[in-house]
This record gives C-alpha cells, sequence and structure tokens, in this order.
C-alpha cells in the first residue's frame, strides 16, 4: 500500500509562490528519484515533508503518512514523528553536523529523544547505528568529533541519524552531491541496501541523473514548483513529454556523446606552449606544538605535464588531488617548491619582462565559481577589459571594440557591458569570465572546474560553446575537471591525479575506455550509466 | 533607506550641524562669566539655564560639540589609515610578516585607552592632541583586523586571481579590487568606532586630559557639576544627554549602513533559463 | 588541549616580556625627575645627587629594568617615592577594592546581559527583542561615569539607599564594603552588559540559522531543545572573545568610576602617582594591569578550547 502520498502541497514564502500542485506516492522499499535543477522547488519539498520549512512560509494541501495527515498534526505531535517516523539526510554533510558534539553522542541523542531508553542502552542503540552505515566503532570511535572524519565518514553518520529509529520514509536531499564519486558510489551503495533491508520508503532529491539513474525505482521531475513528468524509471527516457523535462534529460545524456574538435596540427619539434617538469608543493600543517617539528602535506609530489599548441587536454582528479594546486602553479599564481614551470620552453621564474607579458597574454583562465570570480563592485566591460593592458595593440578606441568583440564571441551582447555582474546568471558570469580570458587573444585557457557549478543544460551550453571557439581559434584547452563526462566530451588527452601524483596520462579514448591504473578503473566504475535516460 | 539609516543620519547630522554653527554663532557668549546670573533655571533666555559660573549651558553645550565630534573623527582617521593599510597588506601577503603586524596590533589592546591617554599628557602635554592620538592608537588594532578579517576573503577570491593572470600586480589588486571591496564593511566600523570615540573623548576630558580650559568640553562639565549635584542636578544631565544622543546616533548610522550596505540584499540575478537559446 | 595551553603560555609569556619593555621604556621617556619632584624646586644638587642614587637613578637603564623585572618577578615592585612604603604593599590595598569590583560588574553584566541576549534571540522580530534591542542600543551609548553620577543622583542624593562615595574598608565588615561597591558596579556593568546582550543575541541567531540546528530538529528536537542543546553552546564561542576584549575596558572604565565615588582603587592610585611623577607605582601599576589582560586572554583561550573540540584535538 501506499505509504506516503503528497497532494496538492502549495507552498508560498512571504507570499512569492514556491511549490504548486506537487503531489507524490511512496511505497515500502521503493525509491522515489525527485530531479530537477538548482531552484525548482526539490529541496523545498523535502522540508515541507518535514515540516521544517523556513519562518514565513503558507503550506497547503495533504501529505499523509500512513493515511495520518501531517499538516494537520500541531508542533508537538510534529516532533515525534520528525527523526522517528521520517528521517532526512542533508546535503552538506559538514555542516549539518553539530562541530561540538560527538559522533556518538548525535546519533544518541534521536534515540534518546523518542524512545527515552537508559543513557547505556541509547548508546549501544547509536554504536549499532553507526556500524550499520559502515563506521565500526573499534575503527572510528563513537567518540570522536565531526571534524575529525572524512567528508564521506561524515555522510554516513549523517545517516545514521537518519536511520537510527528505523523510520518509515527516508528523505535523502542531494547527499552525495558534496562527496568525491567513488565516495558518492560508496555512500549510494549503502542507501540502496539500507532500502532492501529495513523496507522503508526512500525519497532521493538530486540535479545529478547519474544519482538518480544508479538508484530509483520511479522519477519525478520538478521544474519550477511543479512536478512536470513522474513514471517508472525503466523507459523513463523516450517516454517524456515535457519540454523542460526532456530539455534537462537530453543536456544530461547526450553530453557523453558530443565529440572533441579535431587535432590542429603541430610540430613536434617545437618546445611545449606550457609544461610543468617534476614539479612538487608542500604546504606546512599545523602544529601539535610550538617547538615540534614541522610536519608537510604533499599536495605536488613530481608531477610533470606538457601543453601543447592547439591540444585539449584533461586533468582529472578528487578533491585534494592536488590538481587546483597544479593549475595555479601553471598560471604563475604560485611557486613550486621543486622542479619548474617553463613557457615555451623557458623557465617561467626567470622570464624577462616582455616575454613574461607575452606568457600571460598568451595563458588565461577560468574560474570555478562564477559567483566570485567576478568582481562585484566593476561592469562586466571593465571586467573582461582588465588584461588588456597585455596587448600594445588595444589602446583608446581599439579597447572598446575589442571588449565588445570578446562579449559576442562568447555569445552575449555588447550592451551588457555596462551592466554589474549581478544583473547575470550563472551560466552567462561564466561567459563573463570567458570573454575575459579570449580578449587577450590567447593560445591556452587553463579551465578550473569551470562549468562543474552550472546546472546541466547551462553546462552542456558552455562546453559547446567552447568547443566553438576552439575550432575557430585553433586554442589549447586544460580541462581541470572531477566530472568523467565533462573530459570525455572536450579532451584528446587525459591525465588522471591522486594524492599529489599523476597515476595515468594518455590519449582520451585509452584512458576513459581502456583504463590501466585501478584508480582510474575505481573512478570510471563509480560513475553511473545514464545513456538508458536519452529521450 | 531604513529607519535606522535615516535617524542615525538625522542626529550625527544634526550634531555635526550644531558643533559647525557653534563655532560662528552660539545664544550667548559660552565664555562670558555672570556670577550674579548663576544656577538660573531654564527660563526663554537661558533655554537650559546657567551653570556655577553663570555661563549659558545651551551655549556651553552647543561649543563643547565640536570637541568630541572632531577628536573621535581624527582618532578614526587614525585608526583607518595605519590599521586598515596594516591589515590590507597582512592579507595580501600572508607569511610572517602578516602574522607579526597582527599579534602587533593585538597587543596594543592590552593597553587600556586611558593609561596611553595619560602617559601621552605627560609627554606631549595637555591638549586635545592626545586624545585623538590615544583614541586613534586603540582604533588601530580595530580597523586592522577588521580590514584583514574582510580583505582576506577578497584576496583569495576568483576574481583576484584571474586579475593576477591578466598580469596585474599587488598594488593594482589592492587599490581597484580590495578596496572597493571592503569600504562597505570599514564604513560600518568607522561609525561604531566613531561612536566609542566619542564616549573615550568624554572620559578622557572628564579627567582632564581632553579640550583645555577655557574651552567648553562635555567631559570636564560632567566633573564640575559632580559635585553640585545635590544643588543643581540639571547641569549633570544636560551634557550628559548630549553624549548619549551623539553616541545614539553614531550607533544607529552604523546599523542602518550596515543594512544598507548588506551584500546579501542585492537584487537576485536573473534564472539561468532565459540564456537558453 | 596541550596544543592550545601550550599557544598561549608561549604568547603569554612574549607579551609579557614585550610589555614591561614598553612600560619601562615609557617610564623613561616621561619628563620629569622624580628626585626633583620629591625634593621640590629649591632642592641642593648634591642632595638631590644623593636621592637620585639612593633610587637607583644613576644606573644605567638596562641595569634598572633588569632590576625592576626581577623584583617584579619575585613579587617585590619597589618602594613609592612619596608614600615611602613598598609599592606591593600600595596596589595590594588599592587591589583589595578595584578586584572585587571589576568582578561584581563583570559577573552582573553577564548575569543580566546574556540571559538578555538569549530571551531575545529566541523571540526574534517580537516584543521581548524589540525592547531589549531598545534599552541595550541606549545602554551602550550611556557613559559610565554619567551613568554613575546619575546613581548616586537617584540612589544616594534623593532616596539616601546606599552611600554616595568613598570606601569604608574592608574592616568595616563585608556588607558595608559591598554596600559601596553596588553603585559603582552596576554604573560598569549597565554599558557592558549592554554589549553582551547584543553580541549574544546575534550570535545565537546566526547559530539558529545553522544547518545543524535543522538536522538536530529534523530529529525530532523542538524549537527550545534544539536552541539549548545546540545552538547555545556553539553560540558562546563568538561571546567568549567579546568578554575578553572587554576586560581592558572594564579596566579603563574603573579609574574613572573610582574617581566619581572616591573609591581607593588602583585607578585612583595610578594618576595620583603620575602626576607626582612617583614612577615606581606608575610602571609596577601599568604593568599588573597589562599582565591581568594578558591573563584574561589567555584564560579566554583555555576556554576556547574546553568549548571546542576543533581547537582541543586538530584533525
Amino acid at each position: 500500500m501506499t505509504l506516503l502520498a503528497v497532494d496538492n502541497l502549495d507552498v508560498d514564502i512571504d507570499g512569492r509562490p514556491i511549490l504548486r500542485d506537487v503531489g507524490l506516492r511512496l511505497a515500502r522499499g521503493e525509491t522515489l528519484g525527485i530531479i530537477g535543477q538548482s531552484g525548482s522547488g526539490k529541496s523545498m519539498t523535502a522540508l515541507a515533508l518535514m515540516g521544517l520549512l523556513p519562518e514565513g512560509a503558507r503550506v497547503s494541501g495533504r501529505i499523509a503518512l500512513d493515511g495520518e495527515d501531517l499538516l494537520r498534526l500541531d508542533e508537538a505531535a510534529m516532533c515525534s514523528v520528525r527523526g522517528a517516523r521520517i528521517g532526512i539526510v542533508f546535503q552538506e554533510p559538514l555542516s549539518a553536523l553539530n562541530p561540538l558534539m560527538t559522533i556518538g553522542d548525535q546519533v544518541a541523542e534521536g534515540i534518546r529523544q523518542h524512545r527515552r531508553p537508559a543513557r547505556a542502552q541509547a548508546d549501544a542503540l547509536a554504536r549499532a547505528a553507526l556500524a550499520r552505515v559502515g563506521l565500526d566503532p573499534a575503527q572510528v570511535s563513537p567518540g570522536r568529533f565531526p571534524h575529525e572524519l572524512s567528508g564521506g565518514q561524515r555522510q554516513r553518520v549523517a545517516i545514521a541519524m537518519a536511520v537510527a529509529m528505523e523510520p518509515d520514509v527516508i528523505i535523502a536531499d542531494e547527499p552525495t552531491t558534496a562527496l568525491d564519486v567513488t565516495t558518492q558510489a560508496r555512500i549510494l551503495d549503502l542507501l540502496r541496501g539500507i532500502v532492501r533491508d529495513g523496507g522503508p520508503g526512500l525519497l532521493l532529491v538530486s540535479h545529478d541523473l547519474g544519482v538518480i539513474a544508479a538508484m530509483a525505482d520511479r522519477i519525478a521531475v520538478m521544474d519550477a514548483g511543479r512536478i512536470v513528468e513522474t513514471g517508472p524509471a525503466a523507459g523513463f527516457g523516450p517516454r517524456v513529454r515535457h519540454p523542460r523535462a526532456r530539455t534537462l534529460l537530453a543536456a544530461a545524456t547526450l553530453r557523453a556523446e558530443a565529440l572533441p574538435a579535431p587535432v590542429t596540427a603541430r610540430s613536434e619539434h617545437e618546445p611545449p606552449l606550457l609544461a610543468a617538469h617534476a614539479v612538487s608543493r608542500r604546504f606546512a600543517l599545523p602544529r601539535a606544538h610550538p617547538f615540534a617539528r614541522r610536519t608537510y602535506r604533499h599536495a605536488l609530489d613530481d608531477v610533470s605535464l606538457q601543453l601543447h599548441e592547439g591540444e585539449s587536454v584533461a586533468l582529472i582528479g578528487e578533491s585534494g588531488s592536488g590538481k587546483s594546486t597544479l593549475a595555479r602553479l601553471l598560471l604563475g599564481l604560485d611557486r613550486p617548491d621543486g622542479g619548474r614551470v617553463t613557457y615555451r620552453g623557458a623557465d617561467v621564474a626567470s622570464l624577462p619582462t616582455d616575454t613574461r607579458r607575452r606568457m600571460r597574454a598568451d595563458v588565461q583562465a577560468v574560474f570555478q565559481d562564477p559567483y566570485t570570480s567576478l568582481d562585484p563592485h566593476k561592469r562586466a566591460g571593465w571586467i573582461v577589459a582588465e588584461p588588456l593592458h597585455l596587448d600594445p595593440d588595444a589602446g583608446g578606441s581599439a579597447r572598446e571594440d575589442r571588449v565588445a568583440e570578446a562579449l559576442r564571441e562568447v555569445g552575449l551582447s555588447p550592451d551588457d557591458a555596462k551592466k554589474y555582474p549581478h544583473a547575470f546568471s550563472g551560466g552567462q558570469r561564466q561567459r563573463i569570465a570567458l570573454a575575459r580570458a579570449l580578449v587577450t587573444r590567447p593560445r591556452l585557457v587553463v579551465l578550473d572546474e569551470a562549468v562543474s557549478s552550472l546546472d546541466v543544460s547551462v553546462q552542456a551550453q558552455i562546453l559547446d560553446l567552447l568547443a566553438r571557439l576552439r575550432a575557430g581559434h585553433g586554442l589549447a584547452y586544460l580541462f581541470i575537471t572531477h566530472d568523467l563526462q565533462v573530459a570525455r566530451a572536450v579532451a584528446e588527452r587525459v591525465a588522471v591525479m591522486r594524492d599529489g601524483r599523476i597515476v595515468e596520462e594518455g590519449p582520451a579514448a585509452q584512458v576513459l575506455h581502456a583504463p590501466r591504473h585501478p584508480y582510474t578503473q575505481a573512478l570510471l566504475a563509480a560513475r553511473p550509466d545514464v545513456s538508458a535516460f536519452a529521450v | 533607506m531604513n529607519a535606522r539609516l535615516a535617524a542615525g543620519a538625522a542626529i550625527v547630522g544634526g550634531v555635526c550641524a550644531l558643533a559647525l554653527l557653534a563655532l560662528l554663532w552660539t545664544p550667548h557668549d559660552p565664555l562670558a562669566l555672570n556670577v550674579a546670573g548663576r544656577f538660573a533655571p531654564p527660563s526663554p533666555a537661558h533655554w537650559l539655564g546657567t551653570d556655577q559660573l553663570g555661563r549659558d549651558v545651551l551655549s556651553l553645550i552647543m561649543r563643547g560639540a565640536a570637541g568630541p565630534v572632531g577628536v573621535s573623527l581624527a582618532a578614526v582617521c587614525i585608526g583607518l589609515a595605519v590599521g586598515g593599510t596594516l591589515g590590507v597588506l597582512a592579507a595580501g601577503r600572508g607569511g610572517i610578516g602578516a602574522h607579526a603586524a597582527l599579534r602587533a596590533s593585538d597587543f596594543l589592546f592590552a593597553f587600556p585607552a586611558l593609561l596611553v591617554a595619560i602617559l601621552l599628557r605627560e609627554t606631549l602635554g595637555p591638549g586635545v592632541l592626545n586624545a585623538m592620538v590615544a583614541i586613534g592608537i586603540f582604533n588601530v588594532p580595530v580597523f586592522t583586523r577588521v580590514a584583514y578579517g574582510a580583505s582576506l576573503p577578497v584576496w583569495r577570491s576568483g576574481y583576484v586571481a584571474a586579475a593576477r593572470v591578466a598580469g596585474r600586480g599587488g598594488a593594482w589588486i589592492g587599490v581597484m579590487h580590495v578596496l572597493p571591496n571592503i569600504a562597505n564593511t570599514l564604513i560600518v566600523q568607522a561609525t561604531i568606532q566613531l561612536s566609542l570615540g566619542v564616549l573615550a573623548e568624554a572620559s578622557l576630558s572628564y579627567i582632564g586630559l581632553g579640550v583645555q580650559p577655557p574651552q567648553p568640553s562635555w567631559g570636564r562639565m560632567l566633573y564640575e557639576a559632580q559635585t553640585l549635584l545635590a544643588i543643581a542636578p540639571l547641569l549633570a544631565i544636560a551634557p550628559g544627554l548630549a553624549i548619549v544622543v551623539t553616541v545614539l546616533g553614531f550607533n544607529l548610522l552604523g546599523e542602518g549602513l550596515r543594512q544598507a550596505l548588506d551584500p546579501r540584499r542585492a537584487t537576485p540575478p536573473e534564472p539561468d533559463a532565459e540564456t537558453a537559446p | 588541549m596541550i596544543r592550545a595551553v601550550a599557544l598561549g603560555l608561549v604568547s603569554l609569556v612574549v607579551t609579557l616580556i614585550v610589555a614591561s619593555v614598553l612600560v619601562f621604556a615609557a617610564m623613561q621617556v616621561l619628563p620629569g625627575d622624580p628626585a626633583q619632584v620629591m625634593l621640590g624646586v629649591n632642592a641642593q644638587p648634591d642632595t638631590l645627587a644623593a636621592l637620585r642614587a639612593e633610587l637607583g637613578l644613576d644606573q644605567p637603564a638596562v641595569a634598572r629594568y633588569l632590576a625592576w623585572i626581577s623584583g617584579f618577578l619575585a613579587g617585590d615592585l619597589g618602594m613609592s617615592h612619596t608614600y615611602g612604603v613598598p609599592v606591593a604593599e600600595l596596589v595590594g590595598e588599592r587591589l583589595a577594592v578595584s578586584l572585587p569590583l571589576a568582578v561584581l560588574a563583570l559577573a552582573l553584566s553577564a548575569a543580566v546581559g546574556l540571559p538578555l541576549g538569549m530571551w531575545a534571540a529566541a523571540r526574534r522580530g517580537g516584543f521581548v527583542d524589540r525592547a531589549v534591542l531598545f534599552f541595550t542600543q541606549l545602554g551602550i551609548a550611556v557613559p559610565n561615569f554619567w551613568l554613575a553620577m546619575l546613581l548616586v543622583l537617584v540612589f544616594a542624593v534623593t532616596w539616601r539607599w546606599l552611600p554616595p562615595g568613598g570606601f569604608p574598608g574592608w574592616e568595616a565588615g563585608a556588607g558595608a564594603g559591598v554596600r559601596a561597591l553596588v553603585l559603582p558596579a552596576v554604573a560598569l556593568a549597565v554599558p557592558q552588559g549592554a554589549i553582551l546582550a547584543q553580541v549574544m543575541r546575534q550570535s545565537l541567531i546566526d547559530t539558529l540559522h545553522q544547518d545543524f540546528v535543522r538536522t538536530a530538529r529534523a530529529k525530532g528536537l523542538t524549537r527550545g531543545e534544539a536552541l539549548r542543546r545546540h545552538a547555545l553552546r556553539n553560540a558562546i564561542i563568538p561571546v567568549l572573545s567579546v568578554m575578553g576584549l572587554q576586560f581592558p575596558f572594564l579596566l579603563a572604565g574603573t579609574i574613572i568610576v573610582e574617581n566619581v565615588f572616591f573609591l581607593p582603587g588602583l585607578g585612583r592610585l595610578i594618576l595620583q602617582a603620575v602626576n607626582q611623577r612617583d614612577l615606581i607605582v606608575v610602571q609596577g601599576v601599568v604593568m599588573l594591569l597589562v599582565a591581568s589582560v594578558a591573563a584574561v586572554n589567555f584564560a579566554v583561550n583555555i576556554a576556547y578550547a574546553l568549548v571546542d573540540p576543533r581547537l582541543r584535538r586538530p584533525a
């Protein structure tokens, strides 16, 4: 029978409509995946089910759990539902845990709240819950604090809190978005196991089709506060009719098949445009006491990478692998502790001023977060023009023309030059950052997770734009990414980083289809297959 | 404009206008003694009465406004110039130097401002200048901390990294990117320090370390009124209220500005859907 | 924990060393010769020289610094030129007034300010919140010495409930002593308590918006339970640092408020000593004040580490 039935759910916050006419069904042992872009209302749906909407929210409709309408319960009755009958796992595993309380106490707290057992018994139940999510108390003490755990372990604690009371419904709101792919795969396995043995219904909210595809029995697509499409996961793609849902699925599935631009001819004898030769970089760790010996974290250890004219290279790695540190060294934002970085064969540490300016004009970059990579106090035109002092041909009136040209090239209008960054969306901001990188007519653009914070459909547009620009100008790219799909879509050559070393490097087709190194194999295996959802 | 900002701006504007006006005109000569007419109660001729020497209290208060406002303004300028620069540089450079600068400025906190003022009087002689310097010294660590904290995320932001990739140097980045982005924070802190400065100036002139007689000052008016508390309480109430209103004005202005300049209140961006071709 | 204590101790020692050098140097810069002040302007040059030798003023600065600081560490702060008694004894007497006053004021401001701030945050936007905001705004704007005068006017002059000033000494009984300190302590505590209430309120409001409070609610805790068990401990951390910063203000405040109430405390001692060029007293008292500020900072850092496991056990 239906465990959870939501009908005609409307939510307004401070008079703004947030959810409209949301209807859902969830049975025991079933996983319902809710997919949608950011702002589509999927997280608000989760909070509405928990009765934890922000202040100023007005709710109407019906949320029936085993036939009992939760919206009619008073606050005290709702407190006995939360945690005991509906558990939730939030996105950010660090901020969702109280930093001042041990993980054992945090798990035991929910048990004590609902069952009021003796302290020792609550602790024993908490240990059992932690063991069930793979945190064996013998290895990971329940007396640890959240900051002493890894991201994946923290998310396991959050799951332990949600499952400790054996609730009927578990809501997981983007449970793996903040995690690396390999960790993501393990957390998804864990959730799948819990649904299988305990028989609760799982409501899985995600923007990531891969996660939904790996988990869901049924799928609901949300857009602008409404559920626009719903049905069984098997054969879901081809059945989708709603245009926004089709766009979303198309963007998320087709990207894997996009082909890289043709390789531009280059001379093998020329020195590489930019190269790292056996570079290493270490950072000092905090000392136990002022007289202790300094210890270091080796962010980069003997890494070499060559980037040639016209080549598109992807540097793949999970967070902490050292890929961004390598990018900073290549861009001259940081210096290596060992080894050297060369520009057209010359060590960048000792470049004469004019060559250094030419290198700056030749090597540009786009950074990850479109919300912090543009100075909020400067107009778009000023931002795009900032590198133009490097180009002696861009003085006076030529300046404005170059800015207009760069803006047009990335699909914006020259009139946009007068606007401030806050007037643009995330995707448009990334276009402005790209225009700034192109305005000096560079030979190489380093893209540090440049699309990873964008919604899939916008991601697809930006990747498409990058491919066209490359075809037009013969640009070389260095893509730094944790996303194998992005790497597959854009790169001719791939390097895989782990723990400060490059573990595998080679042509994209070989590394991504027949990897040799076990870590690359694990990365590939962890990536859920979404091809069944092509529309 | 929010209510606090409006109220704060009105009060601060009013106090500053009175202080300026008092340089040109006051109802009576604030320095004119009239022993026969001392301790006069409030009347149409003397709105706030007269003091123990027959001086007009309203005129004294008007003329006395210049001290706290001027001193705290100068002290904030000292704090901003030294502390602001130090904080921005420390955040931009990092390393041992930054650490040392922060520790040194924290160290100043350990010296109560009043002691510094007392010692300064002994070396520089009494006067307004040592009040300015003593309060200014105390402002330095505050602005160092605030400027450091506010500019650190700016120095680490994507747009500063992009400016470096664009071949821009530290000076350009500091002036073109960091300062505009921390200006709001500094302005808000400056108004808070102004209100603390008014309080501190009043304390200093109460123990004779600020504006020197015969020029009137609120703090010393309170000192003189203290022994007369039983016979003329109004002499103690009027200057005290002047201090409270001025401090309240700066505080309201600071909070109003904080609200008005809060970047989280910026207009929301367009949704991405509209960029779809 | 060892790391926090060790770091705190190192910074405490460094602060004290640098401060002692600065204080000593400042005293050297002060114009005026203590011997001259003691003997008056008509003193004979040879008596003056003899006195200077007796006071050790003819020694080089480094030697005098070392003598002073080694005495300081042994608890010997030298002899006061004007009072003719050991400085340590003088300071001890005055401390018997100033220390209870500062402690009373700090306790009062925390006892009133912290609960008010929590209450306002829990009822954010409501009547209580607005009332607390209004009165704390006012409390912050009031100079403590003016408040002291108003308190005297109301409670001592008009109603005659409490003494208007002076200190009977602890020999007169604890009750009489405390009665003499009530008004000064209230005058000192009101502005500090208002600041504490505002900081507490803001910190608690910020913490209540954190994800882990939502997690606690998702476990079935009521709003009040989530506030008490999760938000409060986290919110107290910034409040601790403000309390540490307030201590120097409180000390400076006592100097003035002691004047209003004619209390024989450290503040009055230092003002008199400066006027009489009793450098050895000034030096000792300033050093003592700076040392107490540094010690309070050390205590605050330890308290941080006790509350926050991230400082106690860095990952």
